[in-house]
């Protein structure tokens, strides 16, 4: 085989790396024979970028189809006895995970960064005590009194999310980790970390947003 | 899995849909006796005379289907060693076998009513 042909077929399996793994556990030995077979048999060089060229042209068709053919395996893959187990790219994990990370993002800012940061609000360390992730009614942020602020509904609206959505959060984050941990064995290893991270990470940001603790650290340090 | 796909043959029996193109030409290679990706390669090109050349991604897409539906099988080859391992082969299964038959049957009818329409025109 020519230096030419040998770079061609190197090429070429350097290629096969855009298939999904299985796929290419299964095949990409045999498809670099095959097409170092058909390399060996072209006569001329211009025969040869045009073999190559023609895999190049099918190529994303090839690699998007195995990639969803080899999705959607994934999502209802049957093991022993035709029962259907979640693994790979779940979508009820992906959502769920996607839920508890967006909540936890939204509470964060609701909590940490618009008030300290956008607004600039200092409070006193007995008003965050006070007023903490218990009784956000009585945040000098939120009104100070609840009276006062009552008929405004833009402010009852976030005091209700205020006491509603780490709730929320704290449930699916809890569910996600329940989630993981029971089926670790089934999630591939980077989800298993990505969705552990997530939980992990949204429930540390609620509790550190929601905690009194939380908001006397920070107000400390912005102090 | 294996019920899931016997529902496919079935279906695919009771009521057969046409293959394409390709998907016929792989089965219609394997028909005769077992072959690897390459002998695919090249008889499918001979059989369809130079319209259809797979490229190497192509046909492997197309043999894991294949393989999934069940319709062909995947064996090594201990006569035939290929960077020092049995080289691979595929063979056509029973169900496939079937489907190749069904296809040839409806293309049969195709052409047979073709053939007496057009004799009848030309009368």
């Amino acid at each position: 085989m020519s230096r030419l042909s040998r770079g061609i077929v190197w090429v070429y399996a350097q290629l096969l790396r855009l298939y999904p793994v299985r796929f290419r556990h299964e095949f990409a030995d045999e498809m670099t024979a095959v097409f170092g077979q058909v390399v060996q048999e072209s006569d001329d060089a211009w025969s040869l970028v045009g073999l190559l060229l023609g895999e190049v042209r099918d190529l994303p068709v090839n690699v998007i189809r195995a990639h969803v053919e080899e999705r959607s395996e994934n999502t209802n893959r049957i093991l022993e006895g035709d029962i259907i187990v979640m693994s790979g790219n779940s979508p009820r994990t992906f959502r769920l995970c996607t839920l508890v990370t967006l909540a936890g993002v939204v509470i964060y800012t609701l909590t940490v960064v618009i008030p300290f940061f956008v607004l600039g609000i200092h409070l006193q360390p007995a008003d965050r005590v006070a007023a903490g992730f218990f009784d956000p009614t009585n945040l000098p942020l939120y009104g100070g009194d609840f009276g006062r602020i009552y008929g405004n509904i833009f402010w009852m609206a976030t005091i209700l999310v205020l006491i509603f959505a780490p709730l929320l959060e704290m449930v699916l984050g809890s569910s996600l980790f329940v989630m993981l941990l029971r089926n670790r064995t089934l999630y591939p290893q980077k989800q298993y970390l990505i969705g552990s991270f997530a939980a992990f990470t949204s429930i540390s940001l609620v509790l550190f947003a929601a905690s009194p603790l939380g908001r006397l650290i920070l107000a400390w340090w912005l102090d | 899995m294996a019920i899931y796909w016997s529902k496919v043959i079935d279906a695919q029996l009771n009521h057969p849909t046409p293959l394409t193109e390709a998907t016929f030409f792989i089965l219609l290679s394997l028909a005769p006796a077992p072959q690897h990706g390459y002998g695919i390669l090249k008889d499918v090109a001979s059989l369809s005379e130079g319209r259809i050349r797979f490229s190497t991604g192509t046909l492997y897409g197309a043999l894991k289907r294949l393989l999934e539906q069940e319709w062909i099988e995947r064996f090594d080859n201990p006569d035939a060693v290929e960077s020092g391992r049995p080289r691979k082969e595929y063979r056509l299964t029973e169900a496939g076998r079937r489907i190749l038959s069904a296809e040839a049957a409806r293309l049969e009818s195709l052409v047979a009513a073709s053939r007496l329409r057009l004799r009848g025109n030309e009368g």
